[in-house]
């Protein structure tokens, strides 16, 4: 693994260590001021035809974290935004899913079921990853170090 | 209905190894080769983190042990309580299959570091106790020749502890003195503490041991040893005191000596320095008074000084 890869899963693993109450109220913060935006940047480089159909919704985390997808039909095939984000971001491969067809359902591979695949997700954290990191890091220092005033 | 997939949770921080895949995204390397200040910002505050979640660590570790040691001391308490009960009745074999708590009863009643030191054989037979009611008669045997033992050591230790403490006024001094005379007699230290402890042979021993040595003023080889070394050590720190002394004064004559030998070098450069200085400061004196001499200024000079309006005109000649 990546040495910076693995340093982030470690801090993510660390963060699990913290009081949740802390957690909670540092998920706060963060939902508010970092994955709001990253979300924002997101859907504005959602690619047509069909990326500007997956949701994304922000979610509470100590980390910023996005909930990309929608369950709900969006197309006449059945697919909804998880779909296409799947579609768009991994490209399918050998995926399959059952879809229902007026004889009763069908499985097929999904592979190829919106073209062109465009991702949009990560592309856009890369990105985004230096201001987002500024900007995370711009809310937790100060969070921690109140908190570590208000222990001491 | 067909299965739909959950929605897809993007994580910026645990997914970034995403982005090191070359068909997704370009590099995190590139990344972070390309932002070394977002990756010193982002390092910065990963060692935050750290430190608040071990902080937050010890914190449970500190609840953890408090609540732990809080549920120690009802369950202590408990055990007492219910086999002072037993041991009242007397009957040791029916405490060991009635209940276990006793146990630590009779280890509060011996007092202090005793019963301390000897819980964690209680906890131990604590744990035999439980299943003692579906165990034959030979285990219930068993465990109360072992509560017995546990008992009758209780007791020696705590007479020997006594017995030190009234015989030495402090356990540990005692201790010491018993090492000493187990060093001087040659008798084991357990022989010795026996002794001290109320057992009957071993106190004979130890006086047996200590009548030889006053009447014969013979000592164990040990002993002689000791006192050899001890004999060795202190000569050698007198001569080397009387070494250092005669170095000392050896030191001094020389110092005195070379002083001497100083003061004459000192008495024959001042003389050899002063002489000349003396022909020089004379020479010198001459030749300021020469110069003064020179240097003053003439009777018509001083008269030309005291009527300006006969010097000459300012700026030249003027014709």
């Amino acid at each position: 693994m990546d040495p910076f890869a693995r340093q982030c899963s470690d801090a993510v693993r660390q963060l699990r260590r913290m009081p949740s109450e802390l957690r909670r109220e540092l998920g706060g913060h963060v939902a508010d001021q970092v994955a709001g935006p990253l979300a924002s940047s997101v859907r504005a480089h959602a690619t047509r035809p069909y990326g500007h159909r997956v949701d994304v919704r922000v979610r509470k985390g100590a980390e910023p974290v996005l909930a990309i997808g929608g369950r709900a039909k969006r197309f006449s095939g059945g697919a909804g935004g998880v779909d296409v984000f799947y579609g768009a971001e991994f490209g399918g491969g050998n995926r399959f899913t059952t879809y229902p067809t007026h004889r009763g359902s069908v499985r097929r591979r999904t592979t190829r079921q919106f073209v062109p695949a465009r991702p949009f997700v990560f592309p856009t954290f890369a990105r985004e990853f230096d201001r987002i990191s500024e900007e995370w890091s711009a809310v937790l220092d100060p969070f921690l170090d109140a908190w570590q005033a208000g222990r001491g | 209905m067909a299965n739909r997939a959950r929605d897809f949770l993007a994580r910026f921080i645990s997914d970034t190894k995403r982005f090191d895949t070359d068909d997704v995204v370009r590099g995190l390397d590139d990344v972070a080769d390309t932002s070394t200040d977002a990756a010193r910002t982002v390092d910065k505050a990963f060692d935050k983190i750290s430190r608040s979640a071990a902080d937050a660590g010890h914190d449970v570790e500190a609840v953890g042990k408090e609540a732990f040691g809080e549920a120690g001391k009802e369950v202590g308490a408990e055990f007492a309580q219910n086999v002072g009960q037993g041991l009242a009745s007397g009957n040791v074999q029916t405490l060991a299959q009635d209940t276990a708590g006793g146990l630590v009863s009779a280890f509060a009643n011996l007092g202090g570091p005793v019963g301390l030191a000897l819980a964690p054989v209680a906890a131990a037979a604590a744990g035999i106790f439980a299943g003692i009611q579906a165990n034959a008669q030979k285990t219930r045997e068993a465990v109360a020749s072992m509560f017995e033992d546990i008992l009758a050591e209780a007791d020696k230790t705590q007479r020997f502890r006594t017995a030190i403490e009234s015989e030495f006024g402090d356990f540990t001094t005692g201790l010491e003195q018993i090492q000493q005379l187990a060093d001087e007699t040659g008798l084991s230290v357990q022989l010795i503490g026996d002794a001290f402890a109320g057992n009957a042979p071993a106190a004979a021993q130890l006086q047996a041991a200590l009548d030889r040595i006053e009447s014969t003023g013979t000592r164990t080889a040990k002993a002689t040893g000791a006192h050899l070394a001890a004999e060795i050590t202190t000569r050698s720190k007198a001569a080397q005191s009387a070494e250092d002394l005669e170095g000392h004064l050896k030191a001094i004559a020389g110092y005195q000596k070379q002083a001497a030998a100083d003061a004459a070098t000192q008495q024959v450069a001042t003389a050899n320095t002063v002489e000349p200085a003396k022909k020089v400061a004379a020479a010198y004196k001459e030749a300021a008074r020469q110069s003064a001499r020179i240097l003053s200024p003439s009777a018509a000079l001083k008269a030309a000084a005291a009527a300006p309006g006969r010097g000459p005109a300012p700026g030249g000649i003027r014709d």
